[in-house]
């Protein structure tokens, strides 16, 4: 037998094994560091990492995440979370976590989520912090969230930051032609589904890009398992990808008709529960985070945020990466992270 | 290399070979997905996946019902209840966290009084 075919048999055969070892989805590690519950309402969360030592910052961080997937994506994997970073880097780390809705959750509205459930939990870690003032980190849709709670209530806040965060839905690419009012009735899905299924919209969210989702993930996959490398990461990124949780059906019409259709928010025309939210009100610092390739959320959707605030202390940064691999991937360990890290470290004293 | 080992100047070939064709297929499959026709197709693939899950949701609430099972509506109800319950405790919380915070700030300011007198 000629030497290449022989190579290439032997590679199939040590591919396969590798194959045949790798671990289900739930035998991967994610969201590994330790929490304590600090208050929960409902299916919402509130969690402070735990620390060995004292904080050396004395403003705490508070993580709002999006309604879409779950929110161990920034504590991925040991060794590869944003959560991890952030307490080696000495800050007191809070989550707000949105839990899994059920049935009976599918009236529930951003008007209850953002102005109910955010400020309780803020008022909370301010009690268990003993701290005065708070930094926001809002990531996607949280960021979205996190921005309106801080025009609302922007007493106490000292940091906003606003991980690839839709503020103007002006063009949102493919997703303004599919939730087009002409082709999206998003009552309509909500009357008849209750919550949007998690499946539904991750397969929404993955065919933005279709090639890159059915056969440059899978291809990575391959790529992977036939040089031998390490297989943790890319299974701990697949198994968030595909861990959907369903959208409240009265909130997902809120945030279909509110941004992507009416595009309220950066008008300067949204209400939450009755109340106009002016992003004016904001004057806390202000971190605007973008990635160049992130085809989810791309730059010019949060990047009109910068002259939409008050704030004197203002800083925007694109950074090459995608809207999750921004986060989560290889080069977040040496993009994204060391770059809060020092922009929050001498603002939060 | 050992024979155990993956051919991995092969794999890298076909990588670069699969990374030069899809780019063209990537840009052409993902403007035909951000047009209006793709949209109005996928629009009429949502509304008969509706159409399905309302009468599959339709008929077990049906045989639920004649069968005098409880159905996922009363479950909701159900937990609607205990939720406005959790609401209404969590309430009280911060109220009684709140009058027991005026009062400890209450007694600080009587203690050197008291004591004075």
């Amino acid at each position: 037998m000629p030497r290449a075919a022989s190579q290439n048999g032997a590679s199939a055969e040590a591919a396969l094994k590798r194959l045949q070892a790798i671990p289900s989805l739930d035998e991967v590690t994610t969201g590994a560091t330790a929490k304590d519950v600090v208050w929960t309402r409902n299916k919402t969360t509130l969690c402070r990492y735990r620390r060995e030592t004292e904080p050396t910052h004395r403003v705490p961080v508070v993580l709002v995440y999006a309604l879409i997937n779950r929110p161990y994506i920034l504590d991925l994997r040991p060794g590869n979370s944003f959560v991890e970073f952030l307490l080696g880097e000495g800050h007191d780390v809070f989550l707000i976590d949105w839990g899994e809705p059920g049935w009976e959750d599918r009236d529930t509205t951003l008007d209850e989520l953002i102005g109910e459930h955010i400020p309780r939990a803020v008022r909370h870690v301010l009690r268990v912090s003993g701290a005065d003032t708070y930094t926001l980190l809002g990531y996607c849709m949280g960021g979205t969230f996190a921005t309106i709670h801080a025009a609302l209530r922007p007493a106490g806040l000292r940091n906003l930051i606003a991980l690839t965060t839709p503020i103007d839905f002006a063009d949102a690419g493919a997703l303004s032609t599919w939730t087009d009012p002409r082709f999206l009735d998003a009552e309509l899905v909500a009357s008849k589904l209750g919550n949007v299924p998690g499946h539904l919209i991750d397969f929404g969210n993955k065919m933005l890009k279709p090639v890159t989702n059915f056969i440059g993930a899978p291809a990575l996959m391959w790529e992977r398992l036939m040089e031998g490398r390490d297989m943790e990461p890319w299974l701990a990124m697949h198994k968030w990808v595909n861990d959907g949780v369903p959208f409240p059906g009265a909130a997902f019409v809120q945030w279909i008709r509110d941004f992507y259709q009416q595009n309220l928010l950066a008008s300067g025309t949204y209400e939450l529960a009755g109340e106009r939210v002016d992003l004016r009100n904001i004057t806390a610092s202000l971190l605007v985070v973008t990635g160049e390739a992130d085809h989810l959320v791309p730059p010019h959707m949060s990047e009109p945020l910068m002259d939409l605030v008050a704030s004197g202390d203002r800083t925007s940064r694109c950074l090459r990466a995608g809207h999750v691999g921004l986060l989560a991937g290889s080069g977040a360990q040496r993009g994204l992270w060391p770059l809060i890290s020092d922009w929050l470290g001498e603002r939060s004293s | 290399m050992s024979d155990t080992e993956p051919n991995v100047d092969a794999i890298r070939a076909m990588r670069a070979a699969y990374d030069q064709a899809l780019s063209g297929w990537t840009q052409a499959v993902e403007s035909i997905v951000a047009s209006e026709g793709f949209a109005d197709v996928s629009a009429q693939m949502l509304q008969q996946y509706l159409t399905l899950q309302s009468s599959l949701r339709n008929a077990s609430t049906t045989a639920a019902a004649e069968l005098h099972l409880p159905t996922l509506d009363d479950f909701a109800r159900l937990s609607t209840m205990v939720v406005n319950v959790e609401r209404k405790v969590d309430e009280v919380a911060d109220l009684t966290r709140e009058i027991a915070e005026r009062l400890a700030a209450i007694e600080s300011r009587l203690g050197p009084a008291e004591s004075g007198a």
